[in-house]
C-alpha cells in the first residue's frame, strides 16, 4: 500500500540540537529564526507545556508532497523560489549533541515541518506545513480514534499520534483545503492526501479556481466524496433560524466525532471579511458539567420524542485553527450559532448513515420497546422505564466495526461482576454488520459520574437511513439488562422481537476508543 | 404466496434463538415511526439545501 508520507522521511541535510532549559528564549528564538508567525509560536508553546527540554532542527529537501506543492505554487506565481525547510522536533529528555545521538519515541513529543515561502506576506513568510502533536494529556480530553504518524529524527524513525495540523499559504491552500487534509489524512488507504489531489479533485465544480482562496461547499463536498467517504452537512445560511434551532451544529460535529470521521465547522470571524473553516477532531468529557434541568440539555426530535444527548457534557470541541495553531479547546457554546455557516459531520470508512439520524432511530425503538415491553421485574429495566418516562435518558452514539463491538462486549462486566457468555459473542461476531452504530442508553448520574450505561440498541451502519426506506431492515439488536432483542417478523404492524438472556444483569461501562 | 414483513436481521434472530434459546415473543408498537421520519427528512432536507448558496471558505 502507498504511504505519502516521504516528505516526513526524509534524510536531513544539517541539523542543530538545542536544549530548552532556562534561560533559553522560545520568544527570541522564534522572533529571530521565523518572525512573527502565530502558529510557530503556538507550537513551541505546545512542546513547553509538553515539557520539551531539546529541541531538534534539521534542514530537509523538499520531497513527495513539498515538492509537488512547490511546483504547483511555481505553476501560478512563476517569479516564486522555495525558501528553507525546517524539521523541528521536540524532545522530553536532554539530546546529547552528536551525529548520532539515541533517539526513542516514548521521549519523542511531537514535530512540525516549518516551511518558508518566500512571496508571502514579508511580515511572515513561514507557515507549519503540518505538525502533530498528542492531545493535552488529560483524562477529560478525548481524541477518539487518533493517527500514528511515522516521522524521521537523523537517522531514526520514529512514531507519534495525534491528528495532523496544517496550515494555509494562500498561495496552493487556504483553511478548507487544510482542514479537509487534517481529517481525511487519518482515514485515506494512502496515509495522507496531497493539496495537489484536493484542488485537483475540487476542480470540476468550479474550473479555474484560485487554490488559494479556498473551496466551496461542493467542491469540499466532491473531494470527500472522491475519496470514498460518505457525510452530513447543513449550511446555515440557507436554512436559517429553522435549521440553526432544529439542527444545531453541535450536533454534527459531535457526531462526527463519534464516528471517528471528524466534522468541519465553516463560521465568520467577528470583524474579518469572508468566511474560515476548521478541523473539529476530539472534545472534552466534563463530568462535573451543570446539567441541572433535563429541559435545557433536551434535544427534542418531535412532539413526543426526545433525549438527553450525550454531547452535554462536552464543554469544549477540540480542534485545530490553521491561523493560530493546533490542538486548541473550542468551547462548545462559544462560537455564536448566528455565525455558524456550514457544518459537516464526515463518516468513517464503511459508515453509510449519519450519527445524528442513527440516535434519532435508536430512541425511537428503545421507547417503543420500553413503552410495550411488560417485563419490569429487573430493577435497572424498571429504572430505565421510569426515566423514559421522565425524558432523562441520555443516548451516546458510536460508530463502530463489529470486531471492536464484540470486543468491548466481552470486556465489560456488570456491577456485581456479571459477564456475557463467551458463545454469545462467538455467535454475534459472525452474524453482526461489518459496521454498526452502537447507541448507548444511558442515565444522569450513570453517566457522568461512573462513565456507565444500561444497554444499547444497536444499528446496521452499512445502510443509509433515508426517510424514503424503511428503517425495518436497520435495526440490529437491543441490549438491556439480562436481555438480548434481536428482530423478527411483524404481525398486525408491530414487530415480534426475539428475546435472548443476557448474563449482564446491570450497568456496565461506556465504549471507549 | 406474500412474503411476511420482518423487522431487523431475522435470520441472526433464528440462529441465536436456536443456540442459546429464547422465550415469547416481545410484540412491540413502534409509536414514533412517523416523528423519527419527519425528523429525517428536515437532515435531509439541510443537507439537499447545503449546496444551494455555494460558500466559500478562505
Amino acid at each position: 500500500m502507498p504511504n505519502l508520507d516521504d516528505h516526513r522521511k526524509v534524510v536531513s541535510e544539517k541539523h542543530k540540537i538545542f536544549a530548552l532549559n532556562q534561560p533559553f528564549s522560545i520568544f527570541e528564538f522564534i522572533e529571530t529564526n521565523f518572525g512573527g508567525c502565530d502558529s510557530i509560536r503556538r507550537v513551541f508553546s505546545l512542546a513547553r507545556s509538553a515539557k520539551a527540554v531539546s529541541l531538534i532542527l534539521e534542514v530537509i529537501p523538499p520531497f513527495g508532497i513539498i515538492l509537488e506543492e512547490n511546483e504547483d505554487i511555481s505553476s501560478k506565481f512563476p517569479t516564486y523560489a522555495p525558501g528553507a525547510l525546517i524539521r523541528a522536533s521536540f524532545w522530553s529528555v536532554p539530546i546529547p549533541e552528536a551525529d548520532n545521538p539515541p533517539l526513542s519515541s516514548d521521549n519523542f513529543i511531537g514535530y512540525a515541518i516549518l516551511k518558508e515561502d518566500p512571496i508571502l506576506h514579508p511580515s511572515c513568510v513561514w507557515h507549519v506545513f503540518e505538525a502533530v502533536f498528542p492531545k493535552y494529556n488529560h483524562h477529560h480530553n478525548c481524541v477518539p480514534r487518533p493517527k500514528k504518524y511515522q516521522v524521521r529524527v537523523l537517522q531514526k524513525i520514529l512514531e507519534t499520534e495525534g491528528v495532523l495540523y496544517c496550515q494555509q499559504n494562500q498561495l496552493n491552500k487556504a483553511c478548507a483545503q487544510v482542514a479537509l487534509r487534517s481529517l481525511l489524512s487519518r482515514m485515506v488507504d494512502d496515509g495522507d492526501i496531497s493539496y495537489r489531489t484536493i484542488n485537483r479533485l475540487a476542480e470540476p465544480e468550479r474550473p479555474g479556481f484560485i487554490w488559494g482562496k479556498g473551496l466551496s461547499i461542493k467542491q469540499m463536498r466532491r473531494v470527500v466524496t472522491e475519496l470514498g467517504f460518505k457525510y452530513n452537512d447543513v449550511n446555515y445560511d440557507e436554512g436559517g433560524a429553522k435549521a440553526r434551532r432544529n439542527l444545531p451544529y453541535q450536533k454534527y460535529a459531535y457526531a462526527g466525532l463519534e464516528s471517528g470521521g471528524g466534522a468541519l465547522l465553516g463560521f465568520t470571524l467577528l470583524g474579518r471579511p469572508g468566511k474560515h473553516i476548521i478541523p473539529i477532531y476530539g472534545h472534552t468529557f466534563n463530568k462535573d458539567t451543570w446539567v441541572p434541568d433535563a429541559n435545557l440539555a433536551y434535544f427534542q426530535l418531535g412532539k413526543h420524542l426526545g433525549y438527553i444527548p450525550s454531547e452535554n457534557w462536552t464543554s469544549s470541541f477540540l480542534a485545530h485553527d490553521d491561523n493560530f495553531g493546533p490542538n486548541y479547546c473550542v468551547p462548545r457554546l462559544y462560537i455564536d450559532k448566528k455565525n455558524v455557516g456550514y457544518v459537516m459531520e464526515i463518516f468513517r470508512p464503511g459508515i453509510k448513515s449519519s450519527g445524528v439520524n442513527a440516535e434519532a432511530l435508536a430512541v425511537s425503538i428503545l421507547y417503543s420497546i420500553l413503552d410495550n415491553h411488560a417485563d419490569l421485574t429487573n430493577p435497572w429495566v424498571a429504572r430505565l422505564k421510569k426515566w423514559a418516562d421522565d425524558k432523562s435518558v441520555i443516548l451516546r452514539s458510536q460508530a463502530m466495526k463489529k470486531e471492536e463491538y464484540i470486543t468491548h462486549l466481552r470486556s465489560i462486566e456488570d456491577w456485581e461482576g456479571n459477564r456475557e457468555k463467551a458463545e454469545i459473542c462467538d455467535s454475534l461476531g459472525k452474524g453482526l454488520p461489518n459496521f454498526i452504530w452502537v447507541v448507548e442508553i444511558s442515565t444522569p448520574q450513570l453517566f457522568p459520574a461512573n462513565e456507565r450505561k444500561i444497554g444499547e440498541i444497536v444499528l446496521d451502519a452499512t445502510k443509509e437511513i433515508t426517510s424514503k426506506k424503511s428503517y425495518n431492515s436497520l435495526f440490529v439488536l437491543a441490549r438491556l439488562p439480562e436481555t438480548y432483542l434481536f428482530g423478527g417478523v411483524i404481525k398486525k404492524k408491530a414487530p415480534e422481537f426475539t428475546p435472548i438472556e443476557s448474563q449482564i444483569k446491570s450497568h456496565s461501562s461506556l465504549i471507549r476508543v | 404466496m406474500e412474503k411476511q414483513a420482518t423487522f431487523g436481521n431475522v435470520a441472526l434472530a433464528k440462529k441465536m434463538a436456536t443456540q442459546f434459546g429464547t422465550k415469547k415473543a416481545v410484540s412491540v408498537e413502534m409509536r414514533y415511526s412517523k416523528e423519527v421520519r419527519s425528523f429525517i427528512r428536515k437532515v435531509e432536507e439541510a443537507h439537499r439545501k447545503a449546496a444551494v448558496n455555494d460558500l466559500v471558505f478562505g
